[in-house]
């Protein structure tokens, strides 16, 4: 039953259309150097206000599916991973494209890896969340709090740079989750007298301040001054042959499991599940000398394994309400605005949501495949667009999609001062994907903080006697100390060899 | 052009103030109720700790490692200055959004952001700012019934 309501929500003209367009449009800036996943789902973001439910939603997992991909055609063409997750591709895609002058071929096996990752993640979401859920159902005040903890958490191995600069971003994005009226209490906090404020500090323009307007001014930085260089290239065929397939099944399914698994993961992604998936393949190879000269496994393997991070990254996200990575963090996001609660009430309450989502995120990945097999000669076409027409109009995107959520103008005011915030964050290598974590989950965070000690009485021990609460909060301190263990480790190694 | 440790302290003694400013605030609200609720200023004041005890770390950190010793950091360089340059129009541009409305201000920012970027060509910068307007208003205000600014005269 919920399956035929699923069914006739996403197959909505209008749906469809959003889909298919999220997908088209996030190929094209997935295949653009210098525009990440985070960027255009945060830039698209306004666009999804013009729908009401689920519509939205299927256009972001569109541009979600779509943007893992077309990084891979950058990747590939210009040995410039559009995305982080495509860098593992231009080991041996590159080499197959341009060397061995097979850039159809190459193109197509990393279509044939994305599609298989996508599809696979896909079903097993459908497997395993509802399980999940049902476990998750049981939860009371003290294990929501444990989660949102282990959520927060996976701040550190989302931080890159530092650690603690990704903490400290993790507090900022908390205190601002404070701000407006206090949920338990009633209370109107740090609002300054603003009528403004009072509803709390809006998510969107912060986001899109953060993601895109920040990106954009490095990418002015970066590419000032130089001349861009044009790409001409000839695509002879874009389909696989059956003979290729064959070779590559296996690794395909291996990559498929990998990626689904590390997306499972929270504060994983896409560019370890390629890497890690890239690794295994060339392991499990009967002809490892290939590998780095344009071996078909090498282009198969980390193209499944960033695609099937999809999937898995909407497990924890959907069944718990924790983000998996900052794209998914995002997506959480925007399921909020649309009012749709992501987490364990949500499988019990809006079963055919569910359904639709998880629909969603097949057709999504079903209808970039049938886009790169077909239309990858348009796709290509995009690598030479110049910036010089491209960064104005996502200038002018920003400030519209900053707008047009709340029709204020005080929200345009808001991005640009989190853009430029997020700019020089962003070269003292703070993580903007903490500060969203931070904004996302601190509300639930403080409220069943103070939920759980109203049901104890005060009692700091209901976070200890609750076994799953327990567990999450000591998953949730290796979580925190595992980067910096790992870190000293590496050091110790380093003096080691050096001695 | 600095190193991370200086950028690092700077850093450190900014999201100290902030740790101070945060637990200033909540000095309004209560830490404790007494009935088990740790009170509204409870979650916000150990925010400011926490944030407090970070920035001392970091300051630790930044001199204690070489890694960080030893990188530098430029933001003087003139791409640098083209990205302040950059901000500066993009908060005059939400001035002029504010005074003047979307369609005029984003024509300006377009042709004036071309100029900055290198673009001399009178004509290609004139015809990419009508192209993104037009786009922008079909796409929003009349595909998607999205109101864009209006200028203050008009509201």
């Amino acid at each position: 039953m919920y399956v035929i309501e699923a069914f006739v929500q996403v197959f909505q003209p209008m749906n469809i259309i959003g889909l298919v367009f999220g997908t088209g449009i996030g190929i094209l800036i997935g295949a653009l150097p210098g525009l990440s996943v985070n960027m255009g789902i945060a830039l698209l973001f306004p666009l999804t206000f013009a729908y009401t439910g689920i519509g939205g939603i299927l256009m972001l997992m569109g541009i979600y599916c779509g943007a893992i991909y077309g990084g891979s055609i950058s990747a590939i063409l210009l040995n410039t991973p559009g995305t982080p997750a495509s860098a593992a591709t231009t080991l041996d895609g590159y080499p197959l494209a341009i060397k061995q002058n097979q850039p159809g071929r190459a193109l197509g096996l990393s279509t044939l890896g994305s599609l298989f990752g996508g599809v696979f993640s896909a079903i097993t979401l459908m497997l395993i969340s509802p399980l999940l859920a049902k476990v998750a159902l049981k939860f009371s005040k003290p294990e929501f709090f444990a989660l949102a903890i282990f959520g927060i958490s996976i701040i550190t191995s989302l931080s890159s740079g530092s650690v603690l600069k990704g903490l400290m971003g993790g507090i900022l994005g908390l205190f601002l989750a404070t701000i407006g009226i206090d949920a338990m209490s009633g209370e109107i906090r740090f609002t300054f007298g603003t009528i403004y404020l009072m509803g709390g500090i809006s998510f969107i323009p912060i986001l899109i301040g953060l993601f895109a307007f920040s990106q954009i001014l490095l990418t002015i930085e970066e590419s000032y001054g130089k001349p861009q260089q044009k790409k001409v290239v000839k695509i002879d065929r874009s389909f696989p042959s059956l003979k290729d397939i064959k070779k590559v099944l296996s690794t395909l399914i291996r990559s498929s499991f990998i990626g689904t698994f590390i997306g499972c993961v929270p504060g994983t992604g896409g560019d370890i599940a390629s890497f890690i998936s890239y690794d295994q393949a060339k392991k499990w190879s009967k002809h490892k000398e290939e590998f780095g000269n344009g071996a078909l496994e090498g282009i198969c393997a980390p193209e499944a394994g960033n695609n099937a991070v999809s999937g898995g990254a909407f497990i924890p996200m959907l069944t718990l309400g924790i983000p998996g990575d900052g794209a998914t963090a995002i997506m959480l996001g925007a399921l909020l605005v649309q009012g749709i609660q992501p987490g364990p009430l949500l499988f019990k309450e809006q079963m055919p949501t569910v359904y639709s989502l998880f629909l969603g995120l097949l057709i999504a990945n079903i209808v970039m495949g049938i886009f790169g097999f077909s239309l990858i000669r348009l796709f290509v076409k995009v690598i030479n667009v110049p910036k010089k027409y491209l960064l104005p109009l996502i200038f002018s995107l920003t400030f519209v999609g900053a707008y047009a959520y709340n029709n204020s103008l005080t929200d345009i005011f808001i991005m640009v001062g989190f853009g430029i915030l997020g700019y020089f964050l962003n070269k003292f290598e703070f993580s903007m994907s903490a500060i969203i974590i931070g904004i996302i989950l601190g509300k639930l965070a403080e409220a069943n903080f103070r939920g759980s000690l109203i049901m104890s009485d005060g009692d700091m021990m209901v976070f200890i006697q609750h076994p799953i609460c327990l567990t999450l909060l000591i998953v949730a301190v290796l979580s925190l100390i595992s980067p910096l263990l790992s870190s000293a480790f590496k050091r110790m190694k380093n003096r080691e060899k050096t001695v | 052009m600095k190193s991370m440790c200086w950028w690092n302290v700077v850093v450190s003694a900014v999201f100290t103030l902030l740790g101070i400013s945060f637990i200033l605030l909540s000095r309004n609200f209560p830490v404790d109720l007494g009935t088990g609720d740790p009170g509204s200023g409870f979650w916000p004041s150990m925010l400011g700790m926490i944030l407090i005890f970070l920035s001392v770390l970091l300051l630790i950190e930044s001199f204690f490692s070489r890694h960080i010793r030893e990188k530098k950091i430029d933001l003087s360089s003139h791409e640098h200055k083209i990205v302040y340059i950059v901000m500066g129009v993009s908060v005059l541009f939400c001035i002029s959004t504010y005074l003047l409305g979307f369609i005029f201000s984003s024509f300006m920012f377009t042709y004036i952001f071309m100029s900055i970027y290198g673009i001399t060509n009178r004509k290609e910068k004139i015809l990419t700012a009508l192209g993104i307007v037009v786009l922008l208003y079909v796409v929003f205000t009349l595909m998607l019934n999205t109101a864009l600014p209006l200028p203050i005269f008009l509201r």
